[in-house]
């Protein structure tokens, strides 16, 4: 126990440091924009409906100036699968801290992500403390969870996704702390993150269900048991008041079309050396890029631990008869520690169910599926638990460990090497050509230091006073970077999209097409450009920079 | 009542995995080709292609060689006087 909190301590205070020094290192994350829009549109909702009028009249103020840097922005009443959670907080945080600076606002939101997967990581360790009481497990298990280079490098820009995943590993914390202390206080606290869960993204009902179902099936192993129906009620109950508290989304239900919360451009995306349409990509598009994305040894130990749990629940859904609770309690665990496998379990079984069901929804990369990091790594962990605890030799466990310290250094030296766009990684199954052949930089972060570089070499062509004209080569937006600037670099540019990419001086790439450019020559570099940078980060091609010649 | 549970579940639980794996897949196999297929990229090039091909066979001094042009209108004459006839 001691080593556990020696370790923990110094790994959170190393972790918060990397985290501090270098969340200015990531660009501006796609839909980061949006999010800002997003969070002042509810906040001068909320504002407005509790009397804060000139608090609203701030927000609606910032609202304002956000679809003045980017009038293409989607309108946020076209988009209610935006959750509340992170972005009103962070927009109420943005006027409390009235920086004058883009660049300062947008930094805030990058800490304060990164401090939400921060706190996951804290919970995450202790839901492997109590689950499986073993120092190696909670070592290599949180630093699975903390450093898997994708997960890592979302933590800073993502506030949607990444916090969602954030957000479900708190809510399971809560869950195995009303597990293991049946308190009222605990089934509401529990309630509470479950509902900031469901309308954060609508995967987050899993939780809700599956705590449900878990429940039920307690009622049905053992019906004289009637406190699970009391349970069951108040949650339901709880969890239904919260979410309709904090989701103004659900206050006025009736006047939206659900349909809005399932849009999508059904724009083309570059997988597996092929285009393919959104709505029609191909079954295997998130295994794959979970396979190409994390780790190979999380992966093997994730894979054992699946079999391994799935073994134990085939096996006791053979032999459960209909009085078998005379020797176990309950059919399908034995102990509280197995009912939390059966809990991550079903969200295993739904997670498969809810990509099979509704995978018209998909976006580049998986990120709609980072929730799944939680369910690879506690697998993960499980796998370490079993093989720790068959070997019961010192050297045998120390050889094991070694091994595994060896493959997490190999894991941060490539952390390292893409730094700031581990966003971008690929493991080592993936080789150069490769990874050519899927999109890179998904989440549009290199637009930022493309622009940077372009400014540095007007700056250092000192006879250049002229207003360079920037093309752009890919789908992505450059607008909303330019405000990282101050206005004289500004007024050093004209961005003239792609439709004249002939009469640019300098065009930017990353590759991310929304259209298929075997057929379509829209972003077709012309003859007349040289090739002035490219940035690759291990071998993986992020961006370029194309000068007239 | 809990066997009977446990059974209906399963069995839900298993037709909806065994769906996916077979039938569902190959009908989304399907679906992916014939969309990719179709994919307004692709035929905008084809138009475009087929646009080039005939301008320029405009500019050529002869499309068909001489023996093909005899085949051809042969064969428009054999059409139009069996169309005659039907008359």
């Amino acid at each position: 126990m001691k080593a556990n909190s020696l370790f923990l301590s110094t790994f959170y205070l190393i972790f918060f440091l990397i985290g501090f020094l270098t969340y200015k290192d990531y660009g501006i994350g796609i839909e980061e924009i949006f999010q800002k829009a997003s969070g002042f549109y509810w906040l001068k909702y909320l504002l407005s409906k509790i009397g804060f009028i000139e608090l609203a009249n701030l927000s609606n103020t910032k609202l304002l100036e956000v679809y003045e840097i980017n009038p293409g922005l989607p309108k946020v009443i076209e988009n209610l699968s935006y959750g509340i959670v992170f972005d009103v907080p962070s927009a109420l945080l943005e006027i409390l801290f009235n920086f004058e600076n883009f660049s300062q606002n947008i930094y805030l939101k990058h800490f304060l992500s990164f401090l939400v997967f921060f706190v996951s990581c804290i919970c995450f360790s202790n839901i492997l403390i109590k689950r499986f009481s073993n120092l190696y497990v909670t070592i290599f298990g949180t630093l699975a969870y903390c450093f898997s280079p994708k997960i890592y490098g979302a933590s800073f820009f993502d506030g949607k996704d990444l916090f969602f995943l954030s957000l479900f590993t708190i809510t399971i914390y809560f869950y195995q702390n009303f597990e293991l202390k049946q308190k009222t206080i605990n089934l509401f606290i529990f309630a509470l993150f479950a509902a900031f869960l469901t309308s954060t993204r609508p995967p987050g009902l899993m939780i809700a269900i599956s705590f449900l179902f878990i429940y039920f099936l307690m009622f049905i192993s053992n019906v004289k048991e009637k406190n699970s129906l009391k349970i069951i009620s108040y949650f339901i109950l709880i969890y239904s008041i919260f979410l309709y508290a904090h989701w103004p989304y659900l206050w006025n239900f009736l006047n939206y079309n659900i349909d809005q919360m399932f849009i999508n451009a059904n724009v083309t995306f570059f997988f597996d050396g092929e285009f393919y349409k959104q709505r029609s990509l191909p079954t295997s598009y998130i295994p794959k890029w979970i396979f190409i994305s994390t780790p190979i040894f999380i992966l093997f130990f994730f894979i054992i631990g699946l079999i391994l749990i799935l073994r134990r629940f085939f096996l006791r859904l053979i032999n459960i008869r209909e009085n078998s609770n005379i020797l176990y309690k309950y059919d399908f665990w034995r102990s509280t520690k197995e009912k939390i496998d059966f809990f991550i379990l079903l969200f295993f079984f739904q997670t498969i169910i809810i990509y099979l069901s509704f995978n018209e929804e998909l976006t580049a990369s998986w990120r709609h599926f980072f929730f799944f990091h939680f369910i690879l790594v506690y697998f993960f962990s499980f796998s370490i638990f079993l093989i720790f605890s068959s070997f019961k030799k010192k050297k045998v466990r120390v050889l094991i460990a070694s091994i595994l310290f060896l493959l997490n250094i190999e894991m941060f030296y490539k952390s390292y090497l893409y730094h700031p766009y581990q966003y971008s990684y690929f493991n080592n199954f993936m080789s150069k050509k490769e990874k050519k052949m899927f999109e890179r930089d998904t989440a549009h972060l290199s637009r930022l230091e493309a622009m940077r570089d372009i400014l540095r070499d007007i700056n250092n062509d000192n006879n250049n006073d002229n207003i360079i004209r920037v093309g752009n080569g890919s789908a992505t937006p450059i607008a909303d970077v330019m405000y990282m600037f101050n206005e004289k670099q500004r007024k050093k540019i004209i961005l003239i999209g792609n439709d004249n990419l002939q009469s640019a001086d300098y065009i930017y790439t990353n590759y991310i097409y929304e259209i298929n450019t075997r057929f379509n020559k829209k972003y077709e570099i012309p003859k007349n450009f040289k090739l002035y940078k490219s940035l690759e980060k291990n071998d993986t091609l992020i961006y370029s920079i194309y000068k007239k010649k | 009542m809990k066997i009977f549970i446990y059974k209906t579940l399963t069995v839900f639980v298993s037709i909806f995995f065994l769906y996916h794996l077979t039938i569902g897949y190959q009908i989304a196999k399907l679906e992916v080709k014939i969309q990719n297929y179709f994919d307004k990229d692709k035929i905008i090039h084809i138009r475009e292609k087929i646009k080039n091909e005939i301008s320029a066979g405009v500019k050529k001094k002869r499309i068909l060689s001489p023996e093909d042009a005899k085949t051809l209108n042969q064969f428009i004459q054999k059409i139009s006087e069996e169309i005659k006839e039907a008359n």
